[in-house]
């Protein structure tokens, strides 16, 4: 073996200070600022609520989101995109269930522009350049076969009317009006605003304060709000498609939210369960029984509300068997606990992959960004693997005894046959 | 073997990156087997036991692992908590020692190898159809479905003594780990690993294809075909510099010229009407610097309806020659060579692709002008002037290219 002299960065003796710098600008902007000195690229995140709070809205958030740093009234297509390029930037776009997360990453010695840029896209946007409102096609009058068990799950479990459970209106395209929604939904009070490089935090956010001074409005009301019934009501709900081209499975468990003292013993049981690659259901449905495709489990949590999860799909006609051995491995698990090779597996998978959610500055920027718009502590993740160590082993047999139990999870399915026949 | 270790104390955020890169790939397969690299790689994550499998252990300390297959390396990478460093560097060096495929295991790999052929079609392997068409002989990485069927253990070990040898090997670490204590660890791990003294000596290059046959098909003029593909439109190869050969100048001038050039499509589609889209891929599926020699540029045109294959080649080839009379101005170089950097960074901001960049640069890129580390290549690009540009678009016009007409058809 040879052994070349270790490469690259002098050796720090601690470090450096991480502190962000965290305000809320007078026009109601939270701004982060996240120094990372040395930093060769500067990471910007704007979060931005952007629930579709009323049907209607479905088709207007689409068209905005596509368009969405693009254009602005002095700059056209061309002119953004040679600007961003001139900095190395690059702009894109992401929308969830409640919110819009614009995303740049610009060389370091870019980012002044970069702020200027997003400035001039956010109060001067122009959305003439796409194609006219009416020549797109109006969406789906009726949705797919998950999105509507999607929504028969949630609409079981925690009641509607809500807009995570009502399906949408068939408006169109042709009433749009782009920049009066952008005007409503492209405001600063109630947005979050990151930025993580190498600069003097100060001047970053002397920065910010100057470029995005004369942006105002909001808060825009775009907001998930809670579901009717926080708690899952449970049971078995089996859709009928004959369409399907195979069977789907989503279950609505109880959970708490992540800053209850009781999650992390939850998240460690919901790991057990499904949460990687050797879990009890994986194990069991594709493994033992070559049942689903892919299964897992998962916390969902938004400003509706908080469930457990459990996702699969399997071949055409094996919706009850899924459901069957679904509800069993959660019992199985609920009754007699994890074991303690499970235990301590789980303890080491989780406290390690829990890391990666910050190991690139890139998805460290959208990870703060993130626990910002939640209302999360920004160094939640890095204490996290100290809230795992305390969770004792009795904790996550209670948690799993508890959360797992199937009577109080609704488990719903979409098959091509309805239910009580075979294939 | 080769370690090459980049402590990043605090960047690396209590992770570690390993990558375990080999000097042999699809070019190495032997005649008749074509994949034989592929399935090996496949093999070296022994599955016969799914809790105890490579993959499961690596998870279960809290990481992720991968691997690729290319033309002239494989590499193995992994990422995980650096206080898991010692078990990931013993099941490295495990599976290394003790590689020993089941008939049953290498059965259910081809089948999957299958399935990811299948899955790539035709469209995803036009690169490698490109770049067989200037280097008769080279061969996409994947495999053939029908000459894996029949691969036994005994041709997988064959395979795998004769290339998974010590001298051919890059062990590339990156975190926060300290290089002291690396280079302990794997003195221990794979002090036993040697190469066997029966195969000292053994025949270890391509198997399919000799360099000098490789050198003199470089000089061959490209050919004209017709490859099925999603729609109409025109695939252009040329032959990149070497940058082993000609130093890495050339290489990246070329590499700026693309993205000059991919900066340009919009005003060409609208000024030459011959086509309706058109995309420029640098190097490997768009990775320069991610194998050695022979490299292309792939230059994919949509012919707008009407317009035929010459229709479409003409204006793109008026183009570069317009470059190469008429140097980019400093604006336009100032974008190009921005937009090149920054992505270089996002890259160098993962772990684990600084560790199989430090693997390819010590195996695959020896250039006598400069590093191809992934600090170093930012440095190198910002070096490259206007008439380095114009320089490379003549190299383009006179190197190699095949042309190929695209048929679209369903896919």
């Amino acid at each position: 073996m040879t052994a070349s002299p270790a490469l690259g960065f002098p050796r720090r003796t601690a470090l450096p200070n991480r502190s962000p710098l965290r305000t809320v600008l007078p026009n109601g902007l939270d701004t982060v600022v996240v120094a990372a000195p040395g930093a060769p690229l500067a990471e910007i995140r704007l979060v931005l609520p952007y629930a579709r709070t009323e049907p209607a809205l479905a088709a207007v958030r689409e068209l905005l989101a596509a368009g969405l740093g693009t254009a602005t009234v002095s700059r056209d297509r061309r002119a953004v995109a040679d600007r961003a390029a001139d900095l190395g930037a690059e702009f894109s776009t992401v929308v969830t269930a409640e919110q819009l997360v614009l995303s740049a990453s610009v060389l370091a010695e870019g980012l002044r522009g970069a702020l200027e840029l997003l400035g001039d896209l956010l109060l001067r946007p122009a959305y003439d350049h796409l194609p006219p409102p009416g020549s797109t096609p109006a969406p789906r009058t009726s949705p797919g076969p998950r999105t509507r068990l999607r929504r028969a799950q949630l609409r079981h479990a925690f009641g509607g009317p809500h807009p995570l459970v009502d399906d949408d209106h068939a408006t169109g395209t042709a009433d749009v009006d782009l920049l009066a929604f952008h005007r409503r939904a492209v405001v600063p009070a109630g947005a979050v605003l990151l930025i993580l490089g190498g600069d003097d935090p100060d001047r970053v956010l002397a920065a910010v304060r100057e470029e995005l001074a004369d942006w105002t409005g909001g808060p825009s009301g775009l907001t998930l709000p809670p579901f009717p019934r926080p708690e899952p009501t449970p049971g078995r709900l089996a859709l009928h498609d004959p369409s399907a081209d195979q069977a789907l499975l989503l279950t609505a468990g109880p959970a708490v939210p992540v800053r209850d003292p009781g999650h992390t013993a939850l998240h460690l049981a919901q790991t057990v369960l499904g949460g990687h690659a050797t879990s009890r259901l994986t194990r069991r449905l594709r493994e033992r029984h070559g049942l689903a495709y892919a299964v897992d489990a998962r916390i969902r949590q938004n400003g509706a509300g908080c469930w457990l999860e459990i996702d699969c799909a399997g071949a055409p006609g094996t919706g009850d068997r899924l459901a069957e051995e679904v509800t069993a491995c959660m019992a199985e698990l609920a009754r007699s606990g994890p074991t303690p090779e499970e235990t301590h597996r789980i303890r080491r998978y989780t406290a390690g992959f829990t890391r990666f959610a910050l190991a690139t500055r890139a998805e460290e920027a959208s990870a703060l960004a993130g626990f910002a718009a939640s209302g999360m502590d920004l160094d939640w993740l890095t204490r996290y693997p100290d809230a795992i160590a305390e969770v004792t082993d009795r904790h996550l047999a209670e948690a799993a005894a508890h959360f797992l139990d199937p009577a109080r999870t609704l488990v719903a399915t979409l098959d091509r046959t309805p239910t009580g026949t075979r294939p | 073997m080769r370690l090459v270790t980049e402590e990043m104390p605090g960047r690396g955020r209590g992770l570690v990156a390993v990558a375990l890169t080999v000097g042999a790939g699809g070019d190495d397969d032997p005649a008749g087997r074509h994949g034989m690299a592929h399935l090996v790689e496949h093999l070296m994550f022994p599955r016969d036991d799914e809790a105890d499998g490579f993959v499961a252990l690596v998870q279960e300390a809290g990481g992720m692992c991968n691997a690729e297959t290319h033309r002239d390396h494989t590499v193995f990478h992994s990422v995980v908590p650096a206080d898991a460093l010692p078990d990931v560097l013993a099941l490295e060096a495990r599976r290394l020692l003790r590689f020993g495929p089941s008939a049953a295991t290498l059965r259910s790999e081809a089948a999957v190898i299958g399935e990811e052929i299948r899955a790539a079609g035709a469209g995803n392997r036009l690169w490698d159809t490109v770049l067989a068409a200037l280097h008769p002989g080279a061969r996409d990485a994947y495999g053939t479905t029908a000459e894996l069927r029949d691969a036994t253990v005994e041709e997988a070990q064959t395979f795998f003594r004769r290339h998974y040898r010590p001298e051919r090997v890059v062990l590339s670490v990156v975190g926060d780990v300290d290089a002291g204590r690396v280079e302990e660890l794997v003195r221990r791990e794979f002090g036993a690993w040697t190469t066997p003294a029966a195969e000292v000596g053994a025949e270890a290059g391509p198997a399919a294809e000799a360099p000098a046959h490789r050198e003199a098909a470089r000089r061959t003029p490209g050919v004209t075909s017709s490859l099925p593909y999603a729609q109409n439109g025109v695939a252009i190869g040329h032959a990149l510099a070497d940058p082993n050969r000609w130093g890495l100048g050339p290489y990246l001038a070329q590499v700026v010229l693309c993205e000059v050039m991919r900066r340009r499509i919009p005003g060409l589609i609208a000024r030459t009407g011959a086509w309706d889209a058109a995309s420029v891929h640098t190097g490997y599926q768009g990775q320069w610097l991610a194998s050695a020699a022979p490299d292309l540029a792939l230059v994919l045109l949509g012919r707008a309806p009407g317009a035929d294959s010459e229709e479409a080649v003409g204006p793109w080839l008026d183009a570069l020659a317009d470059v190469a009379t008429a140097p980019p101005d400093e604006p336009e170089l100032r974008r190009a060579v921005a937009v090149l950097r920054a992505s270089c960074y996002r890259q160098a901001d993962s772990l684990a692709a600084r560790a199989v960049t430090h693997g390819r640069t010590a195996l695959l890129f020896t250039p006598a002008d400069g590093d191809t580390n992934p600090d170093a290549i930012p440095a190198h690009l910002a070096a490259v002037t206007a008439a380095d540009v114009s320089e490379a678009a003549r190299g383009l016009l006179v190197a190699p290219r095949s042309v190929h007409a695209l048929e679209g058809v369903a896919v």
